[in-house]
């Protein structure tokens, strides 16, 4: 970017004074002359690794610099999870699986043993509590760390699994098992899977399930996820599923502020903002318990729902304007708000329990 | 005669604080020597006016090149949402950098006020923090003090 970009796009309207100064000082922290980046053989131009040792430059040694590269692309990977809002454990949880492999790979290339964990997992949470996000972003940093080779993530819940007659269950476990193999498998509300008695197919699948857990133990990762106590009873009616799982992760409820940072975070990247008031509206709401947005109900999907609907407000209060300015069609003022709770209210009123 | 950027969002109570404060390094010699830069708000979203847009710009190639920094944050506002602002945020990164920085907490009289300051204590951590309530002059001793060692 050239110098003083920001001022220009600033004085334009096109970026928030915050972002000008998150530019402007990005650009202060620069080295004058920035060096071209390593690990690309100065590829942007089109020359080799080769066509640079002609030009008289050091070699360097590929290996290096490929663990470079490999690690700068784990810090990626791990700062996104960091970038997630709270759910600390979980966060000190991968970092943790990722020091195990890491140093089990370190033994095996000093010559010892080294312990071939099988890692698949089970996560427990309320809906909205970042499974999903994180199953995703482990997929990606096992692929980072060589553990997986593709890294890739088939979610799948009990109607993908499960068959219509005898046979059928065993046939489309192997088919989703086949797709996933390379990546992680991640079971969603695995619970039911259980649940049917004794003559559901479900079990059959629990138990193809537990079959090509042990048969690519080195490719596949396993997660299976859903509510804290049915995947307790889960797993008691197959013994053999207890043992196979080596990682429990919980996923705990957000806390308010928690939430008001959730809420405040996607309104930015839906370019839009509260005005002041209706922030400190969302958080009183938050912050006295009267929505319960935590637990089964809402979390960070529930804060959501509740945007996206004043999202919906704001837009019927702007439809009679004509040409509202940028500033009108991206601030949610108290009312919006106002109106979306009420609605909501009115629609989910044994989900909400908000004072009367 | 050295410059001190009062810098801060929108409705903090940066020119409050600059007119309050005014008087007070009037009144000594080594005050007389400062001169305090009230700037435009900062804010989260880009302004409507071309004019404070403008100003907005010359208050950033403000805070590039002086070194005294001034940040006020609004402490009812910020204890009422429960967090600072994003700009609050920006503007501490800025001031890690500068040689003399302090946050003032401002309407420390409103509510969620004490609430505010241990957020702001909490997520901007700033080396000196001050909480005032400028229209009582109540904090412009410690600003005085805080501008008279970096002076």
């Amino acid at each position: 970017m050239a110098a003083g970009d920001w001022a220009a796009l600033l004085e334009a309207g096109e970026i928030s004074p915050v972002e000008a100064l998150r530019r402007a000082r990005l650009r202060a922290d620069e080295p004058p002359h920035p060096a071209p980046p390593e690990g690309t053989g100065g590829g942007r131009h089109g020359r080799s690794a080769e066509s640079s040792r002609a030009t008289g430059r050091p070699g360097r040694d590929p290996q290096a610099e490929k663990a470079a590269e490999q690690a700068r692309r784990v810090e990626a990977v791990l700062a996104e999870l960091d970038a997630l809002v709270g759910l600390a454990a979980v966060k000190r949880m991968v970092r943790e699986i990722r020091a195990f492999v890491q140093v089990q790979q370190q033994r095996a290339q000093a010559g010892l043993l080294s312990r071939q964990t099988a890692l698949h997992m089970a996560f427990t949470g309320h809906p909205g509590t970042g499974k999903t996000t994180v199953a995703r972003l482990l997929g990606r940093l096992l692929k980072e760390i060589e553990v997986l080779p593709r890294g890739h993530m088939v979610e799948v819940e009990r109607a993908d699994l499960v068959g219509e007659y005898i046979g059928h269950t065993a046939q489309r476990t192997r088919e989703v098992v086949r797709r996933a193999v390379g990546g992680v498998l991640f079971l969603d509300e695995a619970y039911s899977l259980a649940r049917g008695g004794e003559k559901d197919f479900g079990r059959e699948c629990i138990d193809g399930l537990v079959r090509s857990m042990e048969e690519h133990r080195d490719e596949l990762v396993v997660i299976l996820a859903g509510y804290p106590r049915e995947m307790d009873w889960l797993v008691d009616q197959n013994p053999g599923l207890r043992s196979r799982i080596a990682i429990w992760i919980h996923f705990p409820d957000y806390s308010p502020a928690e939430l008001v940072e959730i809420s405040r975070r996607m309104l930015e990247r839906w370019q839009y903002r509260l005005a002041p008031e209706a922030a400190v509206f969302l958080a009183e709401r938050l912050r006295s318990g009267e929505m319960d947005l935590s637990g089964e109900f809402g979390n960070a999907r529930g804060v959501r729902n509740l945007l996206e609907k004043a999202l919906r407000c704001q837009a019927v209060r702007l439809t009679d304007r004509h040409a509202p300015p940028a500033v009108e069609l991206m601030t949610v003022t108290r009312s919006d708000l106002e109106v979306a709770v009420a609605q909501l209210r009115v629609r989910d009123n044994n989900r909400f329990s908000l004072l009367a | 005669m050295r410059e001190v950027v009062v810098a801060g969002a929108a409705a903090a109570g940066k020119t409050t604080v600059c007119n309050a404060l005014t008087p007070w390094l009037q009144a000594h010699r080594w005050g007389r020597g400062l001169r305090l830069l009230d700037t435009p708000g900062l804010d989260d979203w880009p302004a409507a006016d071309p004019g404070q847009r403008r100003l907005q710009v010359q208050a950033i190639h403000r805070l590039q090149t002086v070194p005294l920094f001034l940040h006020v944050v609004d402490a009812s506002r910020t204890g009422a949402v429960g967090e600072a602002a994003a700009v609050d945020r920006e503007l501490a990164v800025w001031g890690r950098n500068k040689p003399g920085y302090a946050v003032l907490a401002t309407h420390m009289d409103g509510p969620w006020a004490a609430t505010g300051l241990r957020v702001i204590q909490r997520a901007l951590n700033p080396y000196r923090l001050i909480p005032v309530v400028a229209p009582a002059a109540q904090g412009l001793g410690a600003i005085c003090y805080f501008l008279r060692r970096q002076a």
